[in-house]
């Protein structure tokens, strides 16, 4: 209780770091082409400069604030600020067109507080149990867990299981580059001084999400009208909408939770899971895609409630449920923060300060959300030719700004132009981060195992929990070849 | 595409190839793990991948290929890698990579404050801004409050100009 009051009252007093994250996550994610994986990487100069704490409380806001802000654009102008609002679409932008986006609205920052708070709830009391188990893991039981969250390549692939692996396997070869992490040999330098220390993770970051993000909306310039956005007045639902809503929400939240929780599944995949089970479980089915509030209720309590889900396996054993979280953790990384079991023992303070961020940044949301409604077209009207000049000099700073060198901010265009091309030709760039940010502590474990048994490799298949993780990537594996077949049968 | 994925797979083969090779070069150890076993395994993964992939590029061009008298779809390199470098978007593309990479050459040698309102124009210019006055003043203030709040805020040491 103390630790839960020491925590609500540091993030008090440090108020403003949730208020930027919270707030520059709303406009982020209303902004068709910014997601929070972009914010993330656009807060990384000022992350460098401030306690990991406030860190974690800035990129917790920006987190929860772009879930929820993705929901303005797919209400307002039907196109989803984020892929986790596309289902808000379907329902949402028929309500606005009837003249009642105030109360999709204010139904979508309802239901997203409600998740984001259900969620949370899970992060503050299943955490720290796993961190606790996690506590036991050794050198190999934490090998089969790298190794499982590198199966996790083959699930965020995009179109194509072999490109979303070589994607993947092109991040483990990057971080091959520089030292070895147990013998300190020179790896892959080719008489480079500058690949002795590797390819740094901040430049990298921000030219395979930010600069890709830019040259590709370069491209797609003037080709897109966006439909002319109505003023809209604040129309709270009535308590008899919302009564009828309780359950969809309770239900989409849990849902949402449970699937962020399962590394590589994310806000999208639960919004539609929860739209589909709104619909199914509905007494007026045939409503929805009508403008029913039901279906903008389910979809973004689902995907704000994968949040906090997706925190926990982040947090407790240093695997990213999603995108977002991928680009956190390796911001976390960069700034001398290792997720991990030791993160809850030796360093609780920052725990409980994340807690007690999370929980208000559901708050904030829901007045901020509740408030600044009649705004919301003012945000979706900022001219791209002033909003990605900037985002562009702000990418710059922070690449430069991790090293004060120039070498970094040309890796990052160079980093953005492959990634670019990388996401023209259908190869992600979220495995290439997965393999960057897990290759090295894999191959890291695998060594530490291998130095403690004297090079007996059967010590990495006697434990029952290395065993476990080693079924999970198998199933993960499983169902991503189950998803390409199913696609194949599809004719997709 | 097809032919795309073939090209893609050669590329990604021949990396793999290169950094097999190099493998040769690391030093043996007998005590842990060899440093040559990881980026060995690392880099034949990633052949075997390559190779799926020019698999899969070839079997997408033979059932491209198979209507009888139909023309297979224009996806060749040659006339894609045409259009590519041809398109007007594509150039906008061309330029802004351009014009960051001058941003980047210059800015040590001119320093953050000169060199970054000219990038910001320039890239405004790029994304469709055509008010002159809209780009010199947000061009000029959006430096000053970024060097503001880096340089006297954070206090990170931005780029200053070695000329004077």
């Amino acid at each position: 209780m103390q630790a839960a009051i020491e925590g609500v009252l540091y993030v008090l007093n440090h108020f403003p770091f949730l208020f930027i994250g919270v707030a520059g996550g709303i406009v982020v994610g209303a902004l068709p082409g910014l997601s929070g994986s972009t914010g993330i990487i656009l807060l990384l100069p000022f992350l460098l400069y401030v306690e990991p704490a406030e860190a974690l409380i800035m990129m917790s806001g920006m987190f929860c604030g772009s879930m929820y802000g993705g929901s303005i654009s797919a209400i307002l102008i039907s196109t989803p600020g984020t892929p986790s609002a596309a289902a808000t679409v379907l329902d949402g932008y028929p309500l606005a067109k009837q003249g009642k986006a105030g109360k999709a609205l204010a139904v979508s920052t309802i239901a997203s507080t409600a998740g984001g708070i259900i969620s949370t709830l899970f992060l503050i009391f299943l955490a720290p149990q796993l961190a606790k188990l996690a506590l036991k893991f050794g050198p190999s039981e934490y090998f089969a867990l790298m190794i499982f969250g590198l199966t996790i390549m083959a699930s965020v692939s995009a179109s194509s299981l072999v490109k979303g692996l070589l994607s993947g396997f092109f991040g483990l070869m990057l971080a091959m580059v520089g030292l070895d992490p147990i013998l300190g040999t020179p790896r892959f330098t080719f008489g480079i001084t500058r690949f002795l220390t590797g390819f740094p993770m901040v430049p990298v970051l921000i030219g395979l999400f930010a600069f890709s993000e830019v040259f590709s909306q370069l491209e797609v310039l003037g080709t897109k009208t966006i439909p002319h956005v109505e003023k809209v007045r604040s129309s709270l639902p009535t308590w008899k909408e919302l009564k009828s809503l309780i359950n969809v929400i309770l239900g989409s939240s849990l849902l949402g939770t449970i699937i962020g929780i399962i590394p590589a599944t994310g806000g999208a995949i639960a919004s539609f899971m929860a739209y589909n089970e709104a619909r199914r479980f509905s007494k007026h089915p045939e409503t929805f895609g009508t403008g029913e509030l039901a279906g903008i209720a389910a979809p973004e309590s689902a995907n704000n409630g994968t949040t906090g889900g997706a925190m926990i396996p982040m947090l407790t054993l240093g695997i990213p449920g999603d995108v977002v979280t991928a680009v956190m953790l390796g911001a976390l990384l960069l700034i001398g923060v290792r997720p991990g079991p030791l993160l809850f023992t030796q360093t609780p303070h920052i725990i409980h300060a994340l807690f007690a961020g999370f929980m208000m940044a559901q708050f904030l949301i829901l007045a901020l959300g509740l408030i600044t409604i009649p705004l919301f077209p003012k945000v979706l009207k900022v001219p791209v030719g002033i909003l990605y000049p900037i985002v562009l000099a702000l990418c710059f700073l922070g690449a430069y700004s991790y090293g004060n060198s120039v070498y970094d901010m040309g890796l990052a265009i160079i980093f953005g132009l492959l990634g670019y091309f990388m996401k023209k030709h259908g190869f992600s760039a979220a495995p290439t981060i997965l393999g960057l940010i897990l290759g090295p502590m894999a191959e890291q474990e695998l060594g530490r195992a291998l130095i403690i048994s004297h090079g007996d490799w059967t010590v990495l298949f006697k434990s029952p929990i290395a065993l476990l993780f080693y079924a999970l990537a198998c199933l993960s594996v499983w169902y991503s070849l189950r998803g390409v077949r199913k696609a194949k049968a599809k004719g997709l | 595409m097809s032919k795309l994925n073939v090209l893609y797979g050669s590329i990604t083969g021949l990396i793999a190839v290169a950094f097999f090779l190099y493998t040769f070069s690391f030093p043996s150890e007998q005590r842990g793990l060899d440093p040559r076993l990881y980026p060995r395994f690392i880099s034949i993964c990633f052949f075997a991948l390559s190779v799926g992939l020019i698999i899969t590029g070839v079997q997408a061009w033979r059932k491209e290929r198979k209507p009888a008298g139909e023309k297979p779809e224009q996806a060749s390199i040659g006339p894609a890698g045409k259009k590519f470098f041809l398109s007007p978007t594509k150039k906008r593309i061309g330029w802004m990579f351009l014009v960051a990479l001058g941003y980047v050459a210059i800015i040590d040698t001119v320093g953050y404050l000169v060199a970054t309102p000219p990038f910001l124009a320039g890239s405004m210019v790029l994304f469709g801004e055509k008010r002159v006055l809209r780009i010199l003043l947000v061009s000029v203030i959006s430096t000053a409050i970024l060097f503001w709040l880096f340089r006297i805020i954070f206090r990170v040491p931005l780029p200053v100009s070695s000329l004077w």
